[in-house]
């Protein structure tokens, strides 16, 4: 948490995830240059290369862009989110490769400077057809870069977390330049109509997974008119044991939580990057946000010393077995005695 | 079109070496100075902070400055 920066936050989830992507790109590139290789007997080294990685990094682009709105849809998919940033930084090195090995390739031989015949090599800049699609690829790897290289928490903490949103929306953009790359790339090569299909199948898988998740994705949610005292929210057979209930009351969103018999209410966002802390778990007596493990006690929503992070707390209120929840927020920090729940609920 | 790209490319290559330039020290001395919680840190860390701190060196000389005056 803050109180001091390394390089690499490494624990045992974020290494297991870094083994399975690696094995993944692994299986990936074994298949793909058997494949061409098979295929096309006479390819180059290089070519062979280029097409590896720059497929390799579009598909980690697609992997990236598939996570969040699977994670909406279903919290189950929330341990890919965890360490998304490793699988960020590993396409742009994809993608790196793959637009140096093409410089090399098409635009060192002259003596013009490799970046200004990419720029000039071709200037069909008004045709479709013929339309210098490298240029494309050049901006979406400047994005890309950007991304990568702001992607410790000390970017996100001092460019600011709005600023760092916005920067890495522009991941958007990138993809929509790299399908656009690959697409007038293809056509102008004469390639075969099978990359064309995978990729369509690839913007339609993004594009559905999108709108879904902006239709289901607030499944488990629960809205009810602000401005009351207390707004009921569900029983109590409705929060699992060391997990919790969230609900969005007017602009609040609060996370119920049950644990030890005990209930306790908190801002249900994460003052890291704005992670669900209501989709975490009760790990060691701290709520445990489940994106990359910042720790809050439920009854003060502080984060245990040394660290200094405090979400806002809420009163609650226990009828019977239903749970209420006033949505005024407590300042950040603020100790709220847990609700006892009786025994005979247990 | 073609001189406009060529001036382009050398803006690009003048804004990158004065980013070199800038990061070493930066990720040193600067960081530390807008951010605390940099102090004291690793090597490791440091060296991951020149490639942004390269790229975004005027944002970063304009909030270094602000720092030192406060
Ligand atoms: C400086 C940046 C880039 C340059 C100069 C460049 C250049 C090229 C060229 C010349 C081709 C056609 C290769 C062929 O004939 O087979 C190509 C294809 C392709 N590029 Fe790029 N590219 C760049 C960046 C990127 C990036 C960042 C990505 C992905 C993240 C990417 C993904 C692809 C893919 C998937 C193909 C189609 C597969 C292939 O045939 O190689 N490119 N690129
Ligand atoms: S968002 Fe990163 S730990 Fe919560």
């Amino acid at each position: 948490m803050s109180t001091q920066y390394t390089a690499v936050i490494w624990n045992r989830e974020k290494k297991r995830y870094d083994r399975y992507l690696a094995g993944l790109i692994g299986l990936f590139l074994l298949a793909f240059c058997g494949l061409t290789l098979a295929l096309q007997p006479e390819i180059t080294a290089e070519t062979l290369i280029i097409r590896a990685t720059g497929t390799t990094a579009l598909l980690l682009l697609h992997l990236t862009l598939m996570i969040g709105p699977l994670c909406r849809i279903d919290p189950a998919f929330l341990p890919l989110l965890y360490n998304r940033r490793h699988l960020g930084v590993t396409t742009f090195f994809f993608g790196l490769i793959h637009g140096v090995f093409n410089l090399i390739q098409f635009h060192s031989l002259g003596n013009v400077n490799p970046l200004v015949s990419l720029f000039t090599a071709n200037v069909h800049y008004g045709s479709l057809s013929n339309f210098p699609f490298q240029v494309l690829g050049f901006g979406a790897l400047v994005i890309l870069f950007l991304m990568a290289a702001t992607s410790h928490d000390f970017w996100l903490k001092n460019l600011g977390p709005k600023a760092w949103k916005t920067l890495h929306m522009f991941v958007y953009l990138a993809y929509g330049l790299l399908v656009m790359h690959v697409l007038l790339g293809v056509a102008q090569a004469e390639h075969s109509p099978v990359a064309i299909g995978f990729l369509g199948m690839g913007v339609v898988t993004v594009i559905s997974l999108h709108l879904a998740a902006a239709f289901f994705g607030q499944r488990g949610q629960f809205t009810a008119a602000a401005g009351e005292d207390f707004v009921e929210v569900c029983g109590l057979a409705d929060i699992e044991d060391k997990r919790a209930k969230v609900c969005l009351i007017g602009k609040e969103n609060i996370a119920i939580f049950k644990y030890d018999g005990k209930l306790a209410a908190v801002s249900n966002i994460c003052k890291h990057q704005h992670g669900p802390l209501g989709e975490g778990k009760i790990v060691d007596g701290c709520i445990t946000c489940p994106w990359h493990g910042y720790q809050y006690l439920p009854e003060n929503g502080c984060s245990p010393p040394p660290f200094t992070e405090k979400v806002s707390t809420y009163e609650l209120k226990l009828v019977g077995d239903r749970i209420f929840v006033n949505p005024r927020p407590h300042p950040e920090g603020t100790r709220v005695e847990p609700v006892e729940i009786p025994r005979k609920h247990e | 079109m073609e001189s406009i790209i060529q001036s382009f490319v050398t803006f690009l290559g003048v804004y990158a070496a004065a980013g070199i330039v800038f990061a070493l020290p930066f990720s040193f001395w600067g960081a530390p100075r807008i951010d605390p919680a940099a102090k004291g840190s690793p090597l490791g860390f440091r060296l991951l902070l020149l490639p942004a701190a390269t790229a975004l060196w005027p944002l970063l000389l304009i909030k270094w400055i602000k720092a030192l005056q406060t």
